[in-house]
């Protein structure tokens, strides 16, 4: 239960979407495809349930092509389940007729009936199944279309922005109980959504696309952490962005030198980090929120060694500690954003800076403290000038 | 119905608008005046109590039905087979206008276009003397066939508006589990899209009955060719006429209603 996607190109009229899409997802991966809208990935998604048809490139499931130029496999003879963002739940049929749907070609009626409760009960709505779709409230019909998709254990699932339809609190829900699901079942799944905390929620792998191209492939942690691109850092998070010169393969930042690899000298770059790679030091308590770290050592350390600096007894450089004021907090869940100002020096000519920091607690502080930050210096990244 | 349920407030209603109900009694009023001085003037003279007879009679056989009712049986026969059929020839048509064929596509277009764009009363015309001899077709197969092309051409276009009505969706998520575009037609579109065209489907049927009574211009014994030998053979012409028009009506009402009532129910319904 594998796909395998070479070199698919896709044009509407003079409109490229789709630019040299190759990808593969294995047996029991969850791989989303993430983008902004209409970046092309759910014509790619269309491309593999053969929704729509294929232009240029080669589809394979299970080392069988099933979609190459002018050779198309029908939908129907794919194998492939498909969870629609409207869920397109049949509203003439009960929710079990709904669920059987897909098992018309399977032996006997009561096999048919067995097999469709069973999908119902992986979703938990066994209870439901003479109920008409309309009676359903939006996360119950979206665990009916996946039931329904799952029932006749398809190949590979397709799943198209499925939690978008749904409320805020449902759909954290909804994905965490969609996740068990599909990873009990084993299923190859590609998902796609331009939610960059759901991608990350779902996903094994995230593909990011961007007009057409993938533009990073990778982990969750390796895309958020190393991102290859401006585009990529600003997908994930608002993110910290000033500007700078290269100077001897270096750029100096307030923070520390940062290496500016393979750009050359002289030429501007953007310097960016996210605004939870900023740690803030008020006094005696110290706040950060440092990621690669163990979650509760990480606090702790991070802090240490933020004091051990502020106290000049560390050997680490003095310049990544700079004074800040505060300019306003405010509470988000889980964390507080902190606005902070950055007063230039005098000798400068540029404005005072506006950083933004993500601490992770309740802490609020008034106006106008003074307050020392800290941005660990492989958490910068630096790109061209866009 | 439960008309004293509803006394109350059908009274309130009459309080409310007695102007109108004046209005519309002085209207009536003067339609009968009008007809009363036109049978004065043209020396009418009723004979109502001559028009049973043609209806229903009791005679030593038991009751025998009138020319009148024989005729409405007739036209019960022609409505009835042409509904069937043109149910049929425009769910095709519908089908194939939605086609990927060009071919299906341009012929269901050709036939639509045609039988729209001409007198019902001459295709009725071409059939019987043209196409009739040809394939061996009687006069009621010609009136059937006439009727049944004329209100498929427009059911097609109902069925067509219901088809396209059903979400894109829904035949991607037929096609995603494995369902033919056959089978997709059969259990997902067709379904769906036949309660949203029920209402508009029983209004063909209503003027189907009513453009049967051109099937008389064929020699075919129906209601008005009925009514227009007794008219012709009495002389009655009113009241053979006001009676053909009541039964007409005694049938076409009712299902106007119930077109409208379900109209109603399909649009609470979705």
């Amino acid at each position: 239960m594998s796909l395998l996607i070479e070199t698919i190109r896709h044009t509407f009229g003079p409109k490229t979407v789709l630019q040299d899409i190759s990808l593969q997802v294995a047996s029991g991966e969850v791989v989303c495809l993430l983008g902004p809208s209409g970046c092309g990935k759910t014509t790619l998604l269309r491309l593999i349930a053969g929704l729509e048809e294929l232009q240029h490139g080669r589809i394979l499931i299970d080392d069988q092509v099933i979609a190459e130029p002018r050779r198309q496999m029908l939908p129907e003879r794919r194998g492939t389940g498909f969870l629609f963002q409207d869920f397109a739940l049949f509203p003439h049929l009960t929710v079990l007729e709904n669920t059987m749907f897909g098992l018309a070609q399977r032996s006997s009626k009561a096999e048919r009936r067995a097999k469709a409760l069973d999908a119902l009960e992986q979703v938990d709505m066994q209870d439901y199944a003479a109920v008409y779709p309309h009676e359903l409230s939006g996360g119950q019909q979206q665990r009916v279309a996946l039931a329904r998709a799952l029932a006749p254990s398809p190949r590979i699932m397709l799943l198209d922005e499925p939690f978008s339809n749904l409320d805020t609190r449902l759909r954290a829900q909804i994905r965490d109980q969609t996740l068990h699901v599909l990873k009990s079942t084993g299923v190859a799944t590609v998902m796609v959504t331009h939610d960059p905390e759901e991608a990350m929620f779902m996903g094994d792998r995230i593909i990011l696309m961007h007009q057409g191209h993938i533009v990073q492939t990778g982990s969750p942690a390796e895309l958020y952490a190393h991102p290859v691109n401006a585009f990529v850092t600003t997908f994930f998070s608002d993110v910290n962005a000033i500007s700078g010169t290269v100077e001897a393969g270096a750029v100096q930042t307030k923070f520390g030198t940062i290496k500016a690899h393979g750009l050359p000298d002289g030429s501007a770059v953007d310097i960016l980090f996210r605004p939870d790679a900023v740690s803030v030091r008020n006094g005696h308590c110290a706040l950060s929120s440092h990621r690669g770290e163990a979650a509760p050592n990480g606090y702790r350390t991070a802090s240490e060694s933020v004091s051990n600096i502020a106290e000049g007894r560390d050997e680490r450089p003095l310049e990544n500690l700079i004074e800040a004021d505060v300019l306003t907090t405010r509470l988000l869940p889980g964390a507080t954003l902190v606005h902070l100002r950055i007063p230039v020096n005098g000798q400068s000519d540029t404005p005072d800076l506006h950083l933004h920091a993500r601490v992770p607690c309740v802490s609020p502080m008034p106006e106008g403290t003074k307050v020392q930050v800290h941005v660990p210096l492989d958490q910068i990244y630096v790109f061209p000038k866009s | 119905m439960n008309s004293r349920a509803t006394s109350p407030t059908f009274v309130r209603f009459l309080v409310a608008h007695y102007r109108d109900f004046l209005l519309y009694g002085l209207l009536l009023g003067a339609v009968a005046w009008f007809i009363a001085s036109g049978e004065q003037g043209t020396g009418y003279h009723w004979k109502w109590y001559r028009m049973p007879r043609y209806l229903i009679q009791f005679t030593e056989d038991g009751w025998v039905l009138g020319p009148l009712l024989q005729g409405l049986i007739v036209t019960f026969k022609i409505s009835g087979l042409s509904l069937i059929l043109a149910m049929i020839f425009g769910l095709t048509t519908a089908i194939f206008r939605l086609s990927d064929s060009f071919t299906a596509r341009l012929v269901a277009k050709g036939y639509v276009e045609f039988i729209r764009n001409t007198p019902l009363l001459t295709q009725i015309f071409f059939i019987y003397y043209v196409i009739g001899p040809v394939f061996g077709l009687d006069a009621f197969g010609s009136a059937v066939l006439a009727l049944s092309l004329f209100e498929g051409a427009y059911a097609s276009e109902i069925f067509r508006a219901g088809i396209v009505s059903i979400h894109k969706g829904q035949w991607e998520a037929a096609y995603s589990l494995g369902l033919s575009r056959q089978d997709t037609y059969r259990r997902v579109i067709i379904p769906q899209a036949l309660r949203r065209i029920l209402p508009p489907l029983a209004g063909v049927g209503v003027t189907l009955i009513k453009d049967s009574s051109l099937a008389s211009t064929i020699a075919i014994y129906e209601l008005t060719q009925r009514g227009n030998i007794v008219s012709s053979d009495t002389f009655m012409v009113f009241e053979v006429w006001f009676t053909v028009a009541a039964i007409y009506l005694a049938i076409t009402f009712p299902l106007s209603l119930l077109v409208a009532e379900m109209g109603k129910r399909m649009r609470t319904a979705d």
